[in-house]
C-alpha cells in the first residue's frame, strides 16, 4: 500500500509541494514517462552535488581562514591582547549547547598558526599552505569564513547535515532532501551516494546520510570503492554464470510483467519491475562506477592513486566524479572517519596531524575541481567542503587545538557558485564569526537553491521543521 | 549583535506569549474542519478580525488585527457558554451564531460562512448571483452537520451500527459501518477472496509466516461452515501471533536493544530483551491491552516483587540516555504521549501547543509523573553477574523530586517559580488524580537480601572456601617449602633473595585468601539466617557487621599481599602504576583496620533503594486506560486495524490532536474502541472481530471503475494489497525451506549472524546501528521512531532477494524439499505448480506454466550436467522468491 497512501499524504501538504515531491516519487517509482521531471521551485543552476566532509574539525586558522594575529600574538592569554572583548561576547553562551556541559572551555593562550599562508590566485584569497591544491583552484571557490554551529562536541556532525543538535535525535539530512525534493537522474545507480566510512555511532552514524522521517528510500546509500564488494548484496552469494543470473531477472521480470495485466493498478508492482530492472544494472554499473582502473594514467597519478598517502581519498573522489558524470544527484564523501571523534581532531600535535590529513586529502580534491572542469561538469555540479567546526585560536595541551562552534569555514565551487569570493569573517583571532554570520544550514538552503529547490518548502505534514533547520541562501555567493 | 539563534527564539516567544497570535493556527484549523467540503477558499484573518487600517492599534493582548465583530461575537459566546457550563470550542460557538447576523448587513452568519465572505464586515457579502442556489446549499450543510462528529477528546461512546438491507453482507457490526460510507459513494465492493488466497492474507497477517503445504491442505478440504473461523482461533492460539504481533508492538513502544559507543551504554539497557519477552507472553496470554499499558508504566509499583511483571517496565528503561536526563524524559513524555494518547504533548516542551489544549507547564506536570524515576538491574535467580544477565527496570529514586517548567525548553533555565506537580492538562476528562505512595515489600528495595541472593552467596563461599584451601595444599606449600629448603646457611642469596620474598608472599597472601573465604562463608550464612528470622537478635547483628568488618580487612591484605608479590616479579619499566595500586590497597587496609576498632552500634545496614514509589506513575498509567479516557482504546484500535489493512482509520496515528488528520470513518473507530474496551481490552478478540469480517475478507483485485473513483481504497471497495514486513520477509524463505528455529525467547542476537541463523527476526539485535543489512533493505523501522512503517520499492530489495546467500539457500532448499514430495517423476509442470503454490499461495497460470516451462529448457542447457536439472529448478524457486507476488499479501 505504499504509493496509494503516499499519495493521500502528498495531497495534505497542499499547493506547491506536492506537485513537486510527487512527481519525484513517481518518476523515482518508474512514472517519469507519465509525469515528466519534478517541478521545481526555481530554475536550477545545478543538478548534483558532492559534499566532502573532514571528520573531527578541521582547523580553519589554518586553513580557509588564516589568522597573522595569532602569531603577533603568540603566547599571551586572549584576555591580554587587545581583542579581549571575545571573550566577554554574548555569543559564547547563546552559541553553545554542549552535550557534556564543561567538556571543552575556551583555550585562553594564544597559539601560533602551524603553517604559512599566502594569497592565491586573482582573488588573492589567503589559504594556508597545507592546500595548495586546492588553493590553485582559488578563483572558483566562494569561502564562508562566518559559520557557527551550537554543538562543541562531535555530535556537530550530525548537525552540519541536519541542522538540528544532536540532542534533538536524528532528522533528514541535506543529500536526502535534495533527493526528496529532486528524485533520480539515471538508470542504472542509486541517486544519494555515500562514500568513505561514515560518521561514528558517537556522532551520528548512519543518520550521518540517513532520511529518517522522510523514509528509508531517501537514504544515502553507502558504496565501497572495491569492485568486487561495493555494497551488500551486489553479487551473487552463489556461484552463478552471467547468463544463468541475466535468465532469471529477465524470468521475474516476464513473471511480474504477467501480474501487472492481472493488477493493472498496482503501483508497487510496476515500481517493482522498474526496480529489478535498476537492480540488474546496477550489479554491473556499481561494480564498474567505483572502478577507477580504466582511468587514464594521467589521471590516475592526478588524483594521487599513485601515493600511498593519497590513494584512498583520490580514489573517492575519482569515483565521485564518475558518480556525478553517471547522473548520481548526491555523492557524499567523508574523510578520516576512524571509529571515534574522528581523525581531524587534533587535540594535540596539530601540526603533525594537519600535515598528513591535509596531504591525504589536498591534490585529491584539487584533482576532482580540474577533472570536473575539464570535463564541463563543475557547471552543473557543486562541490561543498567543510567540517563539523573549526579549532580554538587558544592552544590545548601545548600543541593542539580544541573544538570550535564559534566561527569556521566551509567552501563551495561550482554549479552557479561565483568564485573567487571569501565571504563573511571571524574576528582578529578567529574565534567568533562577525561579519555575515551563518549557521550551517545557510549552506544547505544556498545549495538546494543552487538546485532549484527552497528549502522553506521542503517539509512534511506532522513533521514541524525549526526555523533554523530551512537556513538561509547566502546570496553573496550565488551567480 | 544577536546571534540568529537569539533571534529565532525571540520571535518564538513573540508568537508563544501573545495570545491572540497563539490562537490564529489553531482557530483558522477549526474554522477549516468545521466548514469542511463547504469551505470555497483557504480561511483568512478576515473571517474574524479587521483588515488592517491605519489607526487599528492592537490591544495589549492582541498583537495582530483587534476582531470584527464577527470575532468579538465569537469571544463573547464563548463566555456566556463557559457561564452556562457548556463547551465552548470554537465548533460549539460557531454552532451557537450561525443563525445571527453579527454584521448586521441582512445576511445571516450561516450564510455569509457558506459563500466565504466574512460575517463580520457588512460590506463583503455575497451577491445575488451567489445567494442563487443557497438554499440547497443551506441544506446540504444541515445535512453534513447531522453527521458523526469525530470528537478525540471526548468519552467514547458507542455510535448504533447502521442498519443494512438484508441484499448486503454482513458479518460482523464493521461491515455495516463500511458498507454505509461506501454506498454514499456509489462503489461496488470486490466479492470475498477465494480460499487460498484468504489463507495465505490470515497467516502472514496473524503469525508472519505463510501456511506449510499441509496446513493448506487442511484447510482447502474443510468443507465446514466455520472452517474459516476455527483458522482464526488457531491462529491466535499459536505462539507465532505472539512474536508476529509482538513485533508490531515494538515499533510502537520503540523497543530497542541497548546502543552505545563500543562497549559504552549509552542509550537503552542491557538485558532489555526481558520486556520484549512480557511483550510476546503478554500478547499469547491476551492480557488485556490496559493491563498492559499499566505494568509498562508501573509495573515495579503494581507487583513490586514480581519480576515477571517488572520486566514491562523496559517501556521506559528503554529511554535512557546517559548523557542527558532532559533528553531521557522528554523522550519518555514525547513517546508515553505519542503512544498510548496519540497526543503530541512534546510540542509543549518550549511553548503551549500551537493546536492543542494543551499548556507548557502541563508539558512539565505530565514529566512530573516520571521526575522520580531511575534504572537499575536487579540481579536474577542464577546468576549473580549482572554484566550477563539481569532485569533492566526502573524504580522511583526520589520519591519527592521536584519538576519545574524549564523557560523555553532550555534545562539552563529552570523557573523556580513555577513548580510543576504531576498532573494531566486540565482540557482532559477526569483530571483529579488520586496519587497515592506505594509501601513496597522488604525485597522490593532491600535486593541484596533478597532469598536467592543470600543463597547463593553461601553457594559462592562454599565454592571460594574450597578454591582457597586447594591453592593452599597445592601450589604454594610446596613452592615456599622448596625455596625454604634452598635457604640453607651459606647458600648463595644471588638472584633467589626476591624468589623467595614474593613465594613467601604469596603464600601469606593465600593464607589472607583462606581467612576471607572462611569469613565471607561465615557471613553469608550468617546472613541468609538473619533474613530467615522475623527479628534478627541485636548479638546477631553485631556477629554480623564484625564478620563484615573482617572480611573487609582479610580482602584488603590479600590485595596487598598479591600486589606486593606481583610488584617483586615486574620489571622496573613497569613498576610505578602497581606502585599506585599497592598504594590504594595499603590504604584501604589501614581503612579496615581502623574500623575494626570502632564500636559496634548493632544498626544494619541500610536497602540500597528507597523503601516506598511515589505511585505517579501508577495514577497516570490509571488514569490512561481509565475507561472514560477518551484517546487510549481509539489509538490503539486505530494501530490495530492499520496492520490489519494496510492503512490506518485515522492517517496521523501518533497525532489524535487538532493537528492531526480526521479519520476516514469515525464511528467505525469509536464503535471498536467501545467493543474493545467492552471486551475487556482483549486483543485477541479485537483481531477475531476484524478478520472474520467481510470487509477484511474482500478479494484485493481491482476493478476499473473503482481504482478510477478512489484509486487509494478509502472506503474499503477491496481489500488493499500490501508489502511483507522486514522481518517477514526473512522469516518467510525459512520457513518455506523447512529451516526457521522456533525457539523463544532469551538474549538478543547478533544482528549479524542473521544470514546464517534461523531464529525468527525479533530475536535479533535492534539498535542505533545495530540492525539487520537484509531487514534494513525492507524498511525495517528505525529504533527511535517508528509509529507507522514505510514501505518502499528500491532495488537494494531486488539485489537482497537475488543474490543474498538467504534468498539462495533458500531456493536450494525448496527444490530439495519439493524434489522429495514430487518424487522422482515430477514433471517439469507438475514441479512449477508445486513451487507457485508454496510460494505465491496459488497455482501456476497457463502462460506462468509455459514461460517457466521454457526458462528450466535453457536454464538446464546453460547449467553444467549432470545436476543440470536440479540446477535449472532451483533457480527457477529463486526467480519465484523475487516475484512479486511473494512479497506481496494479496
Amino acid at each position: 500500500m505504499w504509493q496509494p497512501n503516499r499519495r493521500a499524504f502528498l495531497a495534505d501538504i497542499g499547493m506547491g509541494f506536492s506537485g513537486l515531491a510527487l512527481a519525484a516519487l513517481l518518476h523515482k517509482d518508474g512514472y517519469s514517462k507519465d509525469t515528466g521531471t519534478p517541478q521545481l521551485h526555481f530554475t536550477p543552476k545545478a543538478k548534483k552535488v558532492i559534499w566532502l566532509f573532514m571528520v573531527g574539525g578541521a582547523s580553519h586558522v589554518e586553513g580557509f581562514d588564516p589568522k597573522p594575529m595569532l602569531n603577533k600574538y603568540e603566547g599571551k592569554t586572549i584576555a591580554e591582547t587587545p581583542y579581549q572583548d571575545i571573550l566577554k561576547s554574548p555569543h559564547l553562551k547563546t552559541n553553545l549547547r554542549e552535550l557534556l556541559p564543561g567538556q571543552h572551555k575556551v583555550q585562553p593562550k594564544v597559539y601560533r598558526m602551524q603553517v604559512d599562508h599566502k594569497k592565491w590566485g586573482k582573488s588573492g584569497i589567503e589559504i594556508s599552505n597545507w592546500w595548495p591544491h586546492v588553493a590553485a583552484h582559488a578563483d572558483k571557490l566562494a569561502v564562508v569564513r562566518s559559520l557557527w554551529t551550537t554543538d562543541n562536541d562531535h555530535g556537530a556532525q550530525l548537525q552540519f547535515h541536519t541542522g538540528r543538535h544532536v540532542l534533538d535525535g536524528p532528522q533528514p539530512t541535506i543529500g536526502s532532501w535534495a533527493h526528496y525534493g529532486l528524485g533520480t537522474l539515471n538508470e542504472n545507480l542509486p541517486s544519494f551516494v555515500v562514500l568513505g566510512t561514515p560518521l561514528a555511532d558517537c556522532c551520528g552514524g548512519v543518520h550521518g546520510h540517513g532520511s529518517h522521517y522522510l523514509g528509508p528510500e531517501h537514504n544515502g546509500i553507502r558504496l565501497n570503492v572495491d569492485p568486487k564488494n561495493p555494497l551488500p548484496f551486489a553479487t551473487s552469494a552463489q556461484a552463478k554464470s552471467a547468463a544463468e543470473q541475466a535468465a532469471e531477472f529477465e524470468l521475474a521480470g516476464k513473471l511480474n510483467a504477467l501480474s501487472n495485466v492481472t493488477y493493472p493498478d498496482d503501483p508497487n508492482l510496476r515500481a517493482r519491475i522498474k526496480s529489478y530492472e535498476l537492480a540488474y544494472k546496477m550489479q554491473s554499473s556499481v561494480p564498474d562506477v567505483v572502478n577507477t582502473a580504466g582511468e587514464s594514467e594521467a589521471t590516475r597519478k592526478m588524483y594521487g592513486l599513485d601515493n600511498a598517502r593519497t590513494k584512498a581519498f583520490g580514489e573517492q573522489c575519482l569515483a565521485a566524479r564518475r558518480l556525478v558524470e553517471r547522473g548520481v544527484r548526491f555523492v557524499q564523501v567523508f574523510h578520516g572517519s576512524n571509529g571515534g571523534a574522528g581523525a581531524w581532531d587534533a587535540h594535540g600535535g596539530l601540526k603533525k596531524n594537519h600535515t598528513e590529513l591535509c596531504a591525504q586529502v589536498d591534490q585529491p580534491i584539487g584533482a576532482l575541481l580540474t577533472d570536473l572542469a575539464q570535463r564541463g561538469l563543475l557547471d552543473d555540479t557543486i562541490v561543498v567542503w567543510g567540517s563539523e567546526f573549526g579549532r580554538t585560536p587558544g592552544a590545548q595541551d601545548g600543541d593542539g587545538r580544541d573544538h570550535h562552534p564559534y566561527g569556521f569555514s566551509a567552501w563551495m565551487c561550482g554549479g552557479g557558485i561565483k568564485g573567487g569570493i571569501a565571504h563573511g569573517a571571524t574576528d582578529e583571532l578567529g574565534f567568533h564569526a562577525v561579519d555575515h554570520r551563518h549557521y550551517v544550514t545557510d549552506i544547505h538552503a544556498t545549495v538546494l537553491k543552487q538546485l532549484g529547490l527552497d528549502s522553506r518548502r521542503l517539509e512534511v505534514p506532522g513533521r514541524k521543521r525549526l526555523e533554523i533547520e530551512f537556513g538561509e541562501v547566502i546570496k553573496e555567493v550565488v551567480a | 549583535m544577536l546571534s540568529r539563534l537569539g533571534w529565532c527564539l525571540a520571535g518564538l516567544l513573540a508568537c508563544v506569549f501573545s495570545p491572540a497570535l497563539h490562537a490564529t493556527p489553531a482557530n483558522k484549523k477549526a474554522l477549516e474542519a468545521y466548514l469542511g467540503p463547504f469551505l470555497k477558499r483557504p480561511v483568512d484573518c478576515k473571517f474574524c478580525h479587521l483588515a488592517d487600517a491605519a489607526g487599528n492599534k492592537a490591544s495589549p493582548d492582541e498583537v495582530d488585527k483587534p476582531h470584527n465583530v464577527f470575532g468579538a461575537r465569537l469571544k463573547i459566546i464563548r463566555k456566556e457558554l463557559n457561564k452556562a457550563g457548556k463547551a465552548s470550542d470554537l465548533e460549539a460557538r460557531l454552532d451557537a451564531i450561525l443563525q445571527e447576523d453579527s454584521d448586521a448587513d441582512g445576511v445571516s452568519n450561516l450564510i455569509e460562512l457558506l459563500t466565504s465572505h466574512s460575517p463580520g464586515d457588512a460590506k463583503d457579502k455575497p451577491t445575488s448571483e451567489e445567494l442563487k442556489n443557497i438554499d440547497k446549499v443551506v441544506a446540504e450543510f444541515a445535512k453534513y452537520q447531522k453527521r458523526y462528529r469525530w470528537k478525540p477528546l471526548e468519552v467514547v461512546v458507542r455510535p448504533t451500527v447502521p442498519v443494512m438491507s438484508p441484499g448486503e453482507l454482513v458479518r460482523q457490526p464493521i461491515d455495516a459501518f463500511i458498507i454505509a460510507e461506501r454506498q454514499a459513494q456509489n462503489l461496488t465492493p470486490r466479492p470475498e477472496a477465494s480460499p487460498e488466497v484468504l489463507l495465505r492474507r490470515l497467516y502472514l497477517d496473524l503469525t508472519g509466516l505463510p501456511p506449510t503445504m499441509e496446513e493448506r491442505t487442511a484447510f482447502l478440504s474443510d468443507s465446514s461452515p466455520d472452517a474459516y473461523e476455527k483458522l482464526v482461533d488457531r491462529l491466535l492460539a499459536s505462539p507465532r501471533y505472539a512474536e508476529r504481533w509482538a513485533r508490531h508492538w515494538m515499533d510502537i513502544w520503540r523497543y530497542s536493544d541497548w546502543a552505545g559507543y563500543g562497549a559504552e551504554i549509552r542509550e537503552s539497557q542491557p538485558h532489555i530483551w526481558h520486556w520484549r519477552d512480557w511483550i510476546v507472553d503478554s500478547l499469547h496470554d491476551d492480557k488485556g491491552y490496559d493491563q498492559m499499558v499499566r505494568e509498562m508504566l508501573a509495573g515495579d509499583e503494581i507487583a513490586p516483587e514480581d519480576d515477571k511483571t517488572i520486566r514491562a517496565t523496559g517501556f521506559l528503561v528503554r529511554n535512557w540516555f546517559k548523557f542527558n536526563r532532559n533528553v531521557w524524559l522528554d523522550n519518555t513524555v514525547e513517546h508515553t504521549a505519542k503512544a498510548f494518547l496519540g497526543m503530541t504533548v512534546n510540542c509543549a516542551r518550549c511553548h503551549d501547543h500551537m493546536y492543542d489544549p494543551i499548556r507548557q507547564d502541563d508539558y512539565y506536570s505530565f514529566r512530573a509523573f516520571f521526575e522520580p524515576l531511575q534504572v537499575r538491574i536487579d540481579r536474577l535467580p542464577g546468576q549473580s553477574d549482572t554484566t550477563k544477565n539481569g532485569l533492566a527496570r526502573v524504580y522511583d529514586a526520589e520519591t519527592q523530586a521536584k519538576t519545574y517548567l524549564l523557560i523555553r525548553g532550555n534545562e539552563a533555565m529552570p523557573d523556580k517559580d513555577r513548580l510543576c506537580s504531576p498532573s494531566v492538562p486540565a482540557s482532559f476528562h477526569g483530571t483529579k488524580l488520586a496519587i497515592q505512595p506505594v509501601t513496597l515489600p522488604r525485597d522490593a528495595f532491600d535486593v541484596e537480601r533478597r532469598l536467592h541472593v543470600l543463597q547463593e552467596a553461601v553457594t559462592e563461599a562454599k565454592g571460594r572456601l574450597t578454591r582457597a584451601q586447594g591453592a593452599i595444599t597445592d601450589k604454594h606449600v610446596k613452592q615456599v617449602a622448596s625455596v625454604i629448603g634452598l635457604l640453607r646457611p651459606g647458600a648463595s642469596l644471588g638472584m633467589n633473595v626476591p624468589c623467595v620474598t614474593y613465594y613467601q608472599l604469596d603464600h601469606q597472601a593465600a593464607q589472607a585468601e583462606l581467612l576471607a573465604a572462611q569469613l565471607s562463608l561465615a557471613l553469608s550464612e550468617l546472613k541468609l539466617r538473619e533474613r530467615q528470622q522475623t527479628t534478627a537478635s541485636p548479638n546477631e547483628t553485631v556477629l554480623t557487621e564484625m564478620t563484615q568488618r573482617q572480611l573487609a580487612q582479610a580482602e584488603a591484605r590479600k590485595t596487598t599481599l598479591t600486589l606486593e608479590a606481583t610488584l617483586l616479579r615486574t620489571t622496573v619499566k613497569k613498576k610505578p602504576p602497581i606502585v599506585e595500586q599497592l598504594k590504594q590497597a595499603q590504604a584501604q587496609l589501614k581503612t579496615a583496620e581502623e574500623r575494626l576498632q570502632k564500636p559496634i552500634d548493632g544498626k544494619t545496614t541500610a536497602a540500597k533503594y528507597p523503601d516506598s514509589s511515589s505511585g505517579r506513575r501508577l495514577a497516570l498509567a490509571r488514569w490512561i486506560t481509565d475507561v472514560n479516557n477518551p484517546l487510549a482504546a481509539r489509538v490503539a484500535v486505530n494501530h490495530i486495524w492499520m496492520r490489519h489493512f494496510g492503512q490506518p482509520l485515522v492517517s496521523s496515528v501518533f497525532d489524535f490532536g487538532k493537528n492531526g488528520q480526521q479519520p476516514t470513518h469515525p464511528a467505525l473507530l469509536d464503535y471498536l474502541a467501545a467493543e474493545f474496551m467492552e471486551s475487556g481490552w482483549s486483543l485477541k478478540k479485537l483481531h477475531k472481530l476484524i478478520v472474520t469480517s467481510n470487509t477484511y475478507r474482500l478479494d484485493s483485485t481491482p476493478t476499473k471503475e473503482c481504482i478510477d473513483r478512489d484509486p487509494d481504497n478509502r472506503f474499503y471497495w477491496r481489500h488493499s494489497p500490501q508489502r511483507m514486513q522486514a522481518e517477514v520477509v526473512r522469516d518467510s524463505l525459512l520457513q518455506l525451506s523447512d529451516k526457521l528455529d522456533l525457539t523463544q525467547g532469551g538474549p538478543e542476537l547478533d544482528q549479524a549472524a542473521g544470514l546464517t541463523t534461523a531464529r525468527r527476526s525479533l530475536y535479533y539485535r535492534h539498535a542505533n546501528e545495530k540492525q539487520m543489512t537484509f531487514l534494513l533493505s525492507f524498511d525495517a523501522p528505525t529504533p527511535t521512531e517508528c509509529y507507522r512503517r514505510v514501505n518502499s520499492v528500491v532495488p537494494q530489495q531486488a539485489l537482497a532477494l537475488a543474490n543474498s546467500s538467504i534468498a539462495q539457500e533458500a531456493s536450494v532448499a525448496i527444490a530439495k524439499k519439493l524434489h522429495q514430495q514430487l518424487g522422482s517423476q515430477a514433471t517439469p509442470s507438475s514441479f512449477i505448480d508445486a513451487g507457485f503454490i508454496l510460494i505465491t499461495g496459488r497455482h501456476a497460470t497457463e502462460d506462468e506454466q509455459k514461460l517457466c516451462q521454457q526458462f528450466l529448457q535453457e536454464q538446464e542447457a546453460r547449467g553444467k550436467s549432470p545436476s543440470s536439472t536440479e540446477r535449472a529448478r532451483t533457480s527457477l524457486i529463486l526467480v519465484l522468491l523475487n516475484h512479486h507476488e511473494f512479497v506481496t499479501v494479496r
